[in-house]
C-alpha cells in the first residue's frame, strides 16, 4: 500500500457539521412525535372501549396501563361523565355479567347508558419517557423540557345492559 | 478579483445556517404539528360520529322498541363538533340544517376563519362535498330509512362513493391547518362514518 497524507477541507468540515446537526434533529423529531402519536393512538383504542361498555372494567383498565407503560410512566386514566368528574367509571361490570350483581354498586361502578346519552370524557395523562435525542441529552445529565402529556377524547356510550 | 476566495467559508456557513436552520425548525415544530393535528381531527370525527349514532327515542325505549331519533343524534352532532373544535352557535342564523358557528374568542381551534359552515346534507341529494374546495366546512349526513333497509348512495368530497342500507351517521370535516412557526396552512379532510345498532345492547 502507498502511503499517502490525508486531509480533510475546513469546507468539508462544516458540511459535516450540517449533516450531523440534521441527522440529531431528525432523530430528536422522531423521539418526540412518534411517542406523542402512539399516545394518541391507545387512548383512541381506549376511548373504543369505553363507548362499547359505558365505561372502563378493571382489567380493560389494567390493560390500558400495561399498552400505556412503554411509553410514559406516572399513568393517569380517568374516565368519567361530562360535569362530573368525581363520577369514575372505572370499575364497571364486564359485557354478560348477570343483572342481578351487574348493578351491584358494591361489585362495580355503573356504567353510562346508551339512553342517557351522557358525554364521557376519556383523559388520559403521562409522563412521557425520554426518547431519541432527549434520551441521549438526559443520559449525560442535561435535563429536557417537563414531558407531561395529557390527551382527552370524548364518547357516548352504545351499551344499554348487563 | 473574481479569483480571490477570501471569507469562503464564513459564506458558505452563513448559506448552510441559513438554509437549514429553518428547515430544521419547520421539521421539528410544524412537521408534528401536522401530524398531531391529521390524526386528532379523524379521532373527533370518528367520535362524533359513533356518538350520533347511540341516539334512540326514549319513548319508544320504553315500549322495549329501539328506534333512531335523528333529532337527538343531529344535537349529538352539533354539540360534540363545537365542543371538539371549540365552537359556538349563532343562534340569529340558525337554519337548522345550515348553520353558521364562530369561534369561541381565545380558545385553540383546528378552524381559524369565521364563521364555519356547518351543514346537513339533505335526504333528496345525498352529497357531502362543497364545491368551494378552498373553504373550511362541516358536514354531515344522517341517512335514516326506517326499520326497513334501503339502498343509497353518498359521494364524499374527492368522489368516494359510499353505500349505505341501515341507519349511518356520517361527519365530514374539512379545515386548513395552520403551522405554528412558519403558518403554512395545509387541508385536512376527515370522514367518519357510523352505521347504528339498533339491537338490545
Amino acid at each position: 500500500m502507498k502511503n499517502k497524507k490525508a486531509y480533510i477541507s475546513i469546507e468539508a468540515t462544516f458540511a459535516i457539521s450540517a449533516i450531523l446537526i440534521v441527522l440529531s434533529i431528525i432523530m430528536g423529531l422522531f423521539g418526540f412525535m412518534v411517542p406523542r402519536m402512539l399516545v394518541e393512538k391507545e387512548v383512541q383504542n381506549i376511548s373504543q372501549l369505553v363507548r362499547s361498555n359505558g365505561g372502563l372494567t378493571q382489567e380493560q383498565h389494567q390493560d390500558a396501563m400495561i399498552a400505556l407503560n412503554p411509553y410514559g410512566e406516572m399513568v393517569i386514566i380517568d374516565v368519567f361523565p361530562s360535569g362530573a368528574e368525581g363520577q369514575s367509571l372505572v370499575g364497571v361490570a364486564p359485557r354478560g355479567t348477570p343483572s342481578a350483581i351487574c348493578n351491584d354498586p358494591r361489585l362495580f361502578a355503573p356504567f353510562s347508558r346508551r339512553m342517557n346519552s351522557e358525554r364521557i370524557v376519556v383523559r388520559v395523562e403521562l409522563r412521557l419517557r425520554a426518547q431519541g435525542l432527549a434520551e441521549l441529552l438526559n443520559s449525560i445529565g442535561i435535563t429536557t423540557l417537563d414531558d407531561r402529556f395529557v390527551v382527552h377524547k370524548m364518547v357516548i356510550s352504545e351499551r344499554n345492559q348487563c | 478579483m473574481l479569483n480571490s476566495k477570501h471569507g469562503f467559508v464564513t459564506a458558505v456557513t452563513a448559506l448552510l445556517m441559513v438554509a437549514i436552520l429553518p428547515l430544521m425548525m419547520f421539521a421539528a415544530v410544524d412537521v408534528p404539528f401536522w401530524l398531531t393535528s391529521n390524526q386528532r381531527i379523524q379521532d373527533m370525527v370518528d367520535n362524533v360520529a359513533a356518538s350520533a349514532a347511540t341516539a334512540i327515542s326514549q319513548s319508544d325505549l320504553a315500549e322495549g322498541i329501539i328506534v333512531f331519533n335523528e333529532v337527538r343524534a343531529q344535537q349529538v352532532i352539533h354539540s360534540f363538533l363545537e365542543t371538539s373544535f371549540n365552537l359556538m352557535p349563532i343562534p340569529a342564523i340558525d337554519k337548522g340544517s345550515h348553520r353558521q358557528l364562530l369561534l369561541i374568542p381565545e380558545t385553540a381551534s383546528y378552524f381559524r376563519e369565521n364563521p364555519i359552515v356547518i351543514r346537513l346534507a339533505p335526504h333528496s341529494a345525498p352529497v357531502l362535498g362543497n364545491t368551494n374546495q378552498s373553504a373550511p366546512i362541516i358536514e354531515y349526513a344522517i341517512y335514516n330509512p326506517g326499520r326497513t333497509p334501503v339502498a343509497a348512495q353518498f359521494v364524499l368530497f374527492g368522489g368516494t362513493i359510499i353505500d349505505v342500507y341501515h341507519p349511518t351517521i356520517i361527519v365530514s370535516v374539512r379545515t386548513r391547518v395552520f403551522a405554528p412557526l412558519t403558518n403554512i396552512g395545509v387541508y385536512m379532510h376527515k370522514v367518519g362514518i357510523k352505521e347504528v345498532t339498533l339491537g338490545h345492547r
